[in-house]
């Protein structure tokens, strides 16, 4: 094709000629790496400006962080020992490069309060909490979608209605109240469900589900709820869509267009607010843990804030940042695979 | 009106209303037109006569919803599509009658692969495989000249132009083998060379294939290039009917005179464009009487006497109250 | 062309017309709802102090955990024997304030942040919102228990910490209204003629971005009421004698099994305020006609 040639032949006929070949359809996955390595990057950035952060937080202690930390009663050579451990003579960036040196081989410091490695704290509270977020999500993304598809095909009727209620209070509605409520009714009232604790699930599977159904209830409730809202405001926007229209017009089900048309093409919004919240949702298993008396890293924070036990808070703070950080990489992944306009 | 006999499509007053705020408004009423086999009817009018509301109540994409509701008959093959299941015109829609929408742009899925979008549509309605139904998908594809079919079955809708996707839905709306088309203004979202791409493209498919076909349009142009006859329709009602040759020749309401004056020709002695002053009524303000008689320069009192469509030669009809001696008044 | 200009730097179209915007709220009876109920609320808040009909510190060792009902007691007493209805139109005082302070501190500080970024675009946007992504990577209530429980509990601190937490939010929100406006004709027709940039930012982006926040901040404030409830719940908040609902939960708790009502009503009444302010969020938005993210 020369430009001369251009001027004669009209747009639509060269159309055919712009058809990729087989060899341009490797450009999408090139876009995908590319991508991929440019999210990488800026996740392990964003990490490096939450260590940042996390390391930020001593500063805020009042007063000499030594005393402060070793808290009534410190002989000087507690204090002393803290400043030693803390490096507090040295200058804040050497304090930091030390720091972050422990923290990329996995030593975070060793707790004031256990006198053990912040890590194995950490490590052996991550399970618990895990069983419990995961439980969570779980919940809150069957509840969702489904009662958000419901609504969605059956806007302004009573299911919709019911649904968008529910939805709206248990958004408003702190999650550990929630998690008291039911532990009243379910545990206490009736007995169903045990009121606190954790079972590991290598010891007893049933009981470490039991264990988990009312905190992960309490905790999916708002998650749920949102999700249940987006799903059914992306969900009934695709269904007034012509795509919509065509494919029924080739004679496929309402059944069929809900569940893999409007399904599909509502998953990456959908997507992202399942990163969202399971982002919140870890920050919020932190009271709800303490409802139940879960021992999981929600519980060690809240003990290490009244302990005054610095190293463990940056520990758990820290890890919860990362997962956070993990998901959303994870998110935005999910979002590219599955959106093919953003793919190419 | 034709005979209802040799016709693969009858309808018969088909009347759909809408619950305008508790009160049933017909927004398309007494509307009866026949398709025979093989034969393209025009049905043509400015937005909000009728003309997509009339096909899409006999796709079933309205009337059976809540707040709107749909008389008549429309016998198809034996049967009336306004009184089938959900399930009996699930398995009419894309199998006996096919559809084309106006909006190429929107109406593909954007989250599937045209191959797979046309194959859903196959496997709908024929025993096959997946890898079958692909492999017919591709065949439709190669019937409506997408070049390359087997490599594009694979690429999503955004990576089409707009009368590329328009040609991927002719596949979609082709590959079942239906005896009805309804095309609802397939070329208006076009580029003008695209329009003529596809009509010719539909125009051949029709031959080839034998398909009835009902186009949908506000361009008289077009009409004279796809249709054998035409149904024009305004504010919910047809005004005129018959052959395209002789409806051109001698339109028989004043409406339909009005339309082919304003089409834009190169042959035109008239220096500018002619256009119809004001615009067609809302549902809720058509009246009993002639409803073009507002706009009508050939308004007499009479024109508020209540309207039927007669017959006035075998296959013509016309719904003006003064039947074809308006055409003596001047011109002015 | 100036002319032109001009006429279309004077009226910002997007600015929203009050009238049509109360007359669609008024259309909307939960919003309408939600902002008596927030009415009613702001009005206890004002006037508890001296309509409180028990004070609400005083232990009455002869009356404790008494359930709701008991003669004098409607709402029944708490651990020490205080009145728990006392306590609750005390708390609510202290609940409504904290979360006031907790969204002003976090609008405080993300709104000029958020104006720059999205006003002056390139390098200092990029920085602000690598900071903005930064802090959002921490769970906000995670964040903001560990800032309060290292300044030290007290409720300033706690509403500090959950500004600060949940400020990069606001910064989010403006920085995205400013870039859809940024770039529409009656701007660019306004930086053509050489309109000042405090004057853009001023006369015209901050009257768009105005609205969009007012919703914002409403759905903030009951976010915050949460998290305050939460810090307050586990003893990082409110102190006691002094009672917010989440600390009068967080003394429930303790009390679970014996008197499971006093867990009931601080809760309640922490739900019922934040679904009003979320529903009065909600129908704002729809009467501004815009799209604003929660």
């Amino acid at each position: 094709m020369t430009p001369t040639t251009d001027l004669s032949v009209s747009p639509a006929l060269r159309e055919p000629k712009k058809q990729p070949t087989p060899a341009k359809r490797r450009i999408p996955v090139a876009g995908l790496l590319r991508s991929l390595g440019s999210r990488l990057l800026r996740s392990l950035l964003l990490f490096g400006a939450v260590t940042l952060t996390v390391f930020g937080l001593s500063a805020l202690i009042p007063g000499d962080p030594a005393v402060s930390l070793a808290g009534e009663g410190a002989t000087p050579e507690s204090i002393a020992a803290i400043r030693e451990q803390l490096g507090l003579s040295k200058p804040w960036f050497e304090q930091y490069f030390s720091w972050m040196n422990g923290v990329v081989h996995g030593d975070l410091g060793t707790s004031f309060f256990y006198h053990t490695p912040v890590s194995g704290l950490l490590m052996g509270r991550l399970p618990v909490t895990l069983s419990l977020a995961l439980f969570a999500i779980i919940a809150a993304v069957l509840f969702g979608i489904l009662a958000g598809m419901l609504a969605a095909t059956r806007r302004g009727r009573l299911a919709d209605k019911i649904t968008t209620v529910l939805s709206t209070v248990g958004i408003a509605t702190p999650n550990f109240w929630v998690g008291m409520i039911l532990l009243i009714l379910f545990s206490l009232n009736w007995r169903v469900f045990p009121a606190v604790g954790y079972t590991p699930i290598t010891t007893n599977a049933v009981a470490w589900f039991m264990h988990l159904v009312l905190p992960g209830v309490a905790l999916a409730a708002a998650a749920g709820a949102e999700l249940q809202r987006q799903t059914r405001s992306s969900v009934s926007e695709i269904l007034s869509q012509d795509y919509i229209r065509t494919a029924r017009a080739q004679g496929l089900t309402r059944r069929r267009v809900l569940w893999q048309r409007a399904l599909k093409n509502g998953a990456p919004p959908l997507a992202t607010v399942v990163g969202l919240q399971a982002a919140v949702l870890l920050g919020g298993s932190v009271v709800v843990e303490k409802v139940f008396s879960i021992p999981g890293l929600g519980t060690l924070a809240i003990d290490s804030v009244t302990l005054k036990d610095l190293p463990v808070l940056q520990g758990v703070v820290l890890l919860n940042a990362c997962f956070v950080i993990i998901i959303n990489f994870a998110t935005d992944i999910i979002y590219t695979v599955l959106n093919p306009k953003v793919r190419v | 009106m034709t005979d209802a006999k040799d016709a693969l499509l009858s309808v018969e007053n088909l009347r759909l209303e809408i619950d305008f705020n508790g009160a049933w408004t017909p927004v398309v009423d007494n509307v009866s037109f026949s398709v025979r086999p093989g034969e393209t009817l025009g049905l043509v009018g400015e937005s909000g006569s009728g003309k997509s509301v009339s096909a899409m109540s006999l796709m079933g994409f309205l009337g059976r919803q809540r707040g709107q509701r749909v008389s008549g008959t429309a016998m198809f093959q034996g049967r009336d599509l306004l009184r089938l299941t959900d399930r009996q015109l699930e398995s009419m829609r894309g199998n006996d009658i096919a559809m084309v929408f106006q909006e190429p742009m929107t109406s593909l899925d954007p989250a599937f692969k045209v191959g797979h979008q046309i194959a859903a549509g196959i496997r709908v309605h024929q025993d096959v495989t997946a890898a079958q139904a692909k492999e017919l998908a591709i065949e439709a594809m190669d019937k409506v000249r997408i070049p390359n079919a087997r490599v594009r079955a694979e690429s999503y809708p955004h990576e089409f132009s707009g009368g590329m996707r328009q040609r991927v839905l002719i596949a979609m709306a082709i590959a079942n083998n239906p005896s009805m088309l309804i095309a609802d203004e397939p070329t208006t979202a076009l580029d003008v060379s695209v329009q003529a791409q596809i009509l010719a493209l539909l125009t051949e498919m029709k031959e080839d294939l034998g398909l009835a076909m009902i186009f949908i349009t506000h361009n008289m142009g077009v009409v004279a290039d796809v249709c054998d006859r035409l149904a024009v329709m305004y504010a919910g009602q047809i005004v005129e009917e018959g052959d395209v040759f002789e409806t051109f020749a001698a339109p028989q309401h004043p409406y339909t005179n009005r339309l082919l004056a304003a089409m834009p020709s190169i042959t035109s002695r008239r220096g500018s464009l002619e256009w119809i002053p004001g615009s067609p009524p809302r549902p809720t303000d058509f009246v009993t009487g002639c409803r073009f008689a507002p706009r009508c320069r050939h308004r007499l009192e009479s024109c508020e006497l209540p309207t039927t469509l007669l017959e006035i030669s075998p296959g013509r009809s016309n719904r003006c109250l003064r039947g074809n001696t308006w055409m003596q008044e001047n011109e002015s | 062309m100036s002319v032109m200009a001009q006429s279309a730097v004077r009226k910002s179209p997007r600015r929203v017309n009050p009238n049509r915007f109360s007359a669609r709220l008024k259309k909307q009876p939960i919003a309408m709802a939600g902002l008596v109920a927030l009415c009613i609320l702001a009005t206890v808040a004002l006037i508890a102090p001296w309509v409180t009909p028990y004070d609400p510190y005083a232990p009455d060792l002869n009356a404790v955990l008494l359930p709701p009902g008991s003669p004098g007691h409607l709402f029944g007493t708490d651990e020490l024997g205080r009145d728990v209805a006392s306590r609750l139109l005390i708390g609510g005082r202290v609940s409504l304030i904290a979360a006031l302070q907790g969204t002003g501190i976090a609008l405080v500080v993300g709104v000029p942040l958020g104006l720059v970024a999205g006003f002056f675009g390139a390098w200092i946007d990029k920085v602000i919102m690598f900071f903005t992504d930064a802090v959002m990577s921490f769970p906000a209530l995670l964040l903001a228990m560990a800032i309060a429980g290292i300044l030290g509990p007290n409720l300033t601190n706690a509403m500090v910490a959950i500004g600060l937490s949940t400020a990069p939010r606001a910064i989010r929100l403006v920085r995205g209204s400013v870039l859809s406006i940024r770039e529409e004709t009656y701007i660019e027709a306004a930086r053509s003629i050489g309109t000042p940039s405090y004057q853009i930012v001023f006369r015209h982006i901050m009257p768009n971005v105005l609205a969009p926040l007012v919703v914002f901040a409403a759905i903030l404030a009951g976010t915050v009421m949460l998290i305050e409830a939460g810090l307050s719940f586990i003893g990082l908040g409110v102190q006691p004698p002094e009672a917010s609902w989440g600390a009068m939960l967080g003394s429930a708790f303790n009390y679970i099994s014996q008197s499971p009502w006093l867990a009931v009503f601080p809760g309640v009444c922490i739900a019922i305020s934040v679904l009003a302010l979320n529903v009065l969020g909600d129908g704002v938005r729809d009467s501004i006609g815009k799209k604003v993210r929660r």
